[in-house]
């Protein structure tokens, strides 16, 4: 059995380098609900889903294992708050339970690499499936001190929910997982055409063709863009770059005048249960830099009830 | 146990007291064919000849070019006349190819047919070891020993008269049902016709137009639906399922349950129950296109043409009883249930239209996407009397759509629904549809989205070319997804073209999804009673795919439609016409051979732990009161599946008893593994 209420927490690549506020906000956020967070030192590259894969599938496995066998010796389960990491650490897991022969196959490699055996006692979590369905919209209402007013283009990405059959999450057709949950937040969510829809910069596209990831995000602006939403809210940090960056190649390069706030759920919850709007960070941020979330407080009606 | 020892010792010399034991002394003819080159360009047949001449009991044996030919199956005749030969062994092909042709030949000079023993030194020998000619020559001569041996106990088997009973049940009455109860009454046998509906007809009479010819299907049918529930020889019975079915081939006995429509037989289909009925449901026969009232007749022309209470909907207000201008309806009817002694049984149980609500992608079903229909609810929609007035709206906001996207394979050659197969129609009916669609709304962009277009027979080429012609947009690929703007509502088809290479968001007014055919519901349990066997799609499943298509996987019950796979109409008359013929003949001549080739259970052996019941796939077996099996002979497919479940060796099939399949080992393996195991 792991440890209750507490989560080893992988941090991994652009979040720690890119947008600390993040890890900061989820740490808040964590720390308020009770958990523990544990740091998985030593902890690689999850490695990334697209590219580490598609070149040689069993390396990236065997990495994956590596960071997988760190949580292990924690004795806790894995949080993530990116859905690259999450669907590398998720996949590699479920399968290595499930396939003997692979995880004899990766155990053998990872002696090479030090005291590593996998041995498949954790579980990989998802921290927008935490808070959607472990804490509920039900629960985490007892925690937050304001509201507030907004309306959300909610981006899911594509590595949370899909593949589907191994995420077993919920349908990536039309979720409502992240709608259900920041509706207790006073988020308004708004549909948007081809909502489910990659960024563009995932699988190595960002990477390898800029022009492409910058068309199909081009693409996915002028649709988030014809709803005219206060924030993009999202669950992934490269997801959250392609939105930031994206916004402003677009504005410099093809005459567009985007100024929309991206913001990560853990950045949201946390705003919303106290954390003072300094720490969201948007000032370190490319876009919205001015943007005050406002809203109400609901403390005081509370403690007079 | 001390003979059977006695045997296996003594393997080579074969023991006298068995031999005595015979009635008569076999003598036993050796035949080796050449088959050309086939068989002696590999194994020395001279040699084996040789070989088996010094073979106990062996008072022939020869080789010669071809024992299929006439003067070869002479030779075996003249055997028998000229040296007494009471058993023979020819060694050429395989028991499947020929084996029939020289038992045929003995059984025309007074022996059992059963008396021949086949030995297969091509397939087996010859054509898999042509290049070690001397060790093939050896094998041949141990194969031939071995059929010697083989012969040397052979029995005779007895083939016996069942008398049959002269009745048939057929099992739905859609089309392919109709056709078989009609073919088979037109044969003077009387036909119970037992259909799961309140009407009869299936699913033709839900369709607009049939292709190649686009024909009135009301027009095609009726004939056939009156014809069938007016037939002197032939008992209709709906809102009835089979609820036991027992009994053998020639020899059913079948329980059928018939649920009450709560209306009389008196009904005179006047409608003023309907007219008064305060209760709304969607209408099964119209794929749910428009209403029914909770008492009600399916459609205008449905027979019969009583109305039927449907319990589930029903509010019992009474309304209906107290309209009734003839008192025709009764609410305390009952379900009986009636027992029917039939012959043979044709299975014509049809298909449902796939559900595309499984394919998340096309949000088939969902809330704002009403938009996205099947190809059954638009052939509702075209068709008359429907409650667009045979118009094509859109069912979001009734407007005609400008642009019309229809999607093939929709559940068919799809892995990830588990559907492999192709259902071979869709095509056909999309074309069709598209382009009486495209003819009705010229300005309508019409396009169909095939992964490939299968169109093959007569008149299917120009019916899809003549769809070309009209307008219609074929676009090669399997589109991934219906986008649905939230804002605007608009559907979008995303698809590659994959002849350009070329991704496209098709927009459209109208989404239609050519669903494939699948297995009816119900399908399992239907054949799990009738103990037939289902392919892996579910479907029931046919005797042999080419040679016997229409016989189950148990004799006497008949697969007719869609049933055993999917099919169009005229594919399921022609199939519903073979089964009505083959089901009818054992009850016309009045009884059927069946060659008592059965197991028999020595009942000191057996310890009645049942296992011979459980592996019996044509369920012959039951199981008496004491716990000891009891073999229905006329049920016997004689595949010896019981043999080696058997712990004790209790029951053993005539001519392939441990015993015999021993003699056999023997002479191949020398018998030393056999005695060292002893």
């Amino acid at each position: 059995m792991v440890k209750e209420n507490t989560f080893a927490f992988f941090l991994g690549c652009i979040m720690p380098n890119r947008y600390p506020a993040i890890e900061k906000s989820t740490k808040f956020v964590m720390d308020k609900l009770g958990y523990k967070l544990l740091d998985m030192e030593r902890a690689t590259c999850c490695p990334a889903p697209g590219v580490f894969r598609s070149f040689n599938k069993f390396d990236w496995m065997v990495a994956a294992a590596r960071n997988l066998c760190i949580a292990e010796q924690l004795d806790a389960d894995i949080l993530t708050v990116c859905n690259g990491c999450f669907g590398t650490l998720q996949e590699v897991n479920k399968h290595l339970k499930q396939n003997e022969e692979h995880r004899e196959m990766v155990n053998e490699k990872l002696k090479l690499l030090g005291d590593y055996e996998y041995k498949g006692t954790i579980n990989v979590r998802h921290i927008a499936e935490v808070l959607g369905y472990e804490i509920g919209p039900w629960g985490i209402e007892d925690h937050i001190v304001r509201k507030v007013n907004v309306k959300a283009a909610i981006h899911y990405g594509c590595h949370f929910l899909k593949p589907t059959r191994i995420r077993e999450i919920e349908s990536s057709e039309g979720p409502t997982i992240i709608e259900d949950f920041v509706e207790v937040l006073g988020v308004e969510s708004v549909r948007f055409k081809e909502q489910f829809t990659c960024c563009g910069a995932g699988g190595g596209v960002k990477a390898y063709s800029g022009d492409a990831s910058m068309t199909i995000f081009g693409e996915k602006m002028k649709n988030i863009d014809e709803v005219k939403p206060d924030i993009i809210l999202d669950i992934c940090p490269f997801c959250h770059l392609q939105f930031e960056t994206g916004q402003d190649y677009l504005n410099k390069n093809k005459s567009c005048n985007y100024n929309y706030p991206v913001i990560h759920i853990s950045q949201l919850v946390a705003y919303c249960m106290g954390m003072d709007q300094e720490f969201v960070g948007l000032q370190y941020q490319l876009m919205g830099q001015d943007f005050i979330f406002g809203g109400e407080q609901i403390t005081e009606k509370e403690e007079a009830a | 146990m001390t003979v059977k020892e006695e045997k296996i010792t003594e393997s080579k010399n074969i023991s006298k007291t068995e031999i005595d034991k015979q009635e008569e002394e076999p003598r036993i003819g050796v035949f080796i064919c050449h088959c050309g080159h086939n068989i002696a360009g590999t194994v020395d047949v001279a040699k084996v000849a040789d070989y088996a001449k010094d073979l106990p009991n062996v008072v022939k044996a020869e080789h010669y070019m071809f024992m299929c030919s006439k003067p070869g199956v002479q030779m075996l005749k003249d055997s028998i006349e000229e040296l007494d030969v009471n058993r023979t062994v020819v060694a050429s092909c395989s028991k499947n190819q020929h084996g029939r042709t020289f038992a045929k030949a003995i059984e025309e000079m007074g022996l059992n047919r059963h008396k021949h023993q086949q030995v297969n030194i091509r397939e087996y020998n010859s054509w898999v070891h042509q290049k070690e000619k001397d060790k093939a020559t050896e094998k041949a001569k141990k194969l031939v020993e071995a059929g010697v041996n083989r012969a040397r106990k052979l029995e005779d088997v007895e083939t016996r008269r069942v008398p049959t009973t002269k009745a048939a049940l057929v099992i739905g009455a859609g089309i392919a049902g109709l056709r078989a109860s009609y073919d088979l009454a037109e044969l003077g046998i009387p036909v119970y016709l037992v259909e799961k509906l309140s009407t009869i007809g299936g699913h033709m009479t839900q369709l607009n137009k049939t292709f190649p010819t686009l024909e009135c299907p009301q027009c095609s049918i009726s004939p056939l639906t009156n014809g069938v529930a007016n037939h002197r020889l032939i008992e209709l019975y709906t809102n009835a399922q089979i609820k036991s079915v027992e009994g053998s081939m020639g020899n059913f006995e079948v329980e059928v349950e018939i649920k009450p429509r709560y209306v009389k037989d008196n009904c005179t289909s006047c409608g003023e129950c309907a007219l008064h009925c305060p209760v709304e449901v969607p209408s099964e026969w119209d794929s749910g296109m428009s209403v029914r009232n909770a008492i009600y007749k399916a459609y205008p022309q449905a027979i019969p043409a009583t109305y039927m209470r449907d319990k589930k909907s029903c509010i019992e207000c009474n309304t209906c009883i107290n309209v009734c201008p003839v008192q025709a309806i009764d609410f305390s009817m009952q379900t009986e249930i009636k027992t029917f002694k039939v012959g043979s049984i044709v299975v014509a149980a049809g298909f449902d239209e796939y559900d595309p609500s499984e394919i998340e992608p096309y949000h088939y079903g969902q809330e704002g996407y009403e938009n996205v229909i099947t190809q059954l609810k638009l052939e509702r929609m075209l068709a008359p009397g429907s409650l667009t007035n045979s118009q094509v709206l859109r069912p979001s906001d009734a407007k005609i759509p400008k642009s019309i996207v229809m999607i093939q394979c929709v559940g068919s050659r799809n892995d990830q629904v588990g559907n492999q197969y192709c259902t071979g129609v869709c095509c056909k009916f999309a074309i069709k549809n598209a382009r009486i669609v495209k003819e009705m709304y010229p300005d309508a962009d019409v396009t169909i989205c095939y992964i490939d277009v299968r169109t093959p027979g007569l008149n299917f080429e120009e019916l899809y070319k003549s769809a070309q012609e009209v307008g219609v947009r074929f676009i090669r690929g399997r589109p991934s997804e219906i986008l649905r703007d939230p804002i605007s509502g608009e559907l979008r088809v995303i698809v590659e073209d994959t002849l350009s290479q070329t991704p496209l968001k098709l927009k459209a007014d109208m989404v239609v999804l050519s669903a494939a055919m699948v297995p009816p519901e119900g399908i399992g349990p239907l054949g799990s009673k009738l103990h037939v066997l289902r392919s892996k799609e579910g479907f029931l499943k046919e005797f042999h795919i080419k040679m016997n298509p229409t016989l189950s996987s148990k004799g006497g019950i008949f697969l007719a439609g869609a049933i055993q796979g999917p099919k169009d109409i005229s594919e399921s008359v022609a199939q519903a016409g073979s089964a009505a013929a083959i089901a009818a003949a054992p009850l016309v001549k009045g009884y059927i051979e069946k060659e008592m080739l059965v197991p028999s259970v020595d009942y000191d052996l057996c310890v009645r732990c049942g296992l011979c019941k459980t592996v019996c796939s044509p369920a012959a077996i039951e199981i008496n009161d004491d716990g000891t099996p009891m073999v229905n002979e006329v049920a016997c497919k004689s595949c010896g599946m019981c043999m080696p479940v058997c712990p004790t060796g209790a029951i053993q099939l005539l001519n392939f008893s441990d015993d015999q399949l021993l003699d056999e080992i023997i002479a191949i393996s020398g018998g030393g593994a056999v005695c060292e195991n002893e």
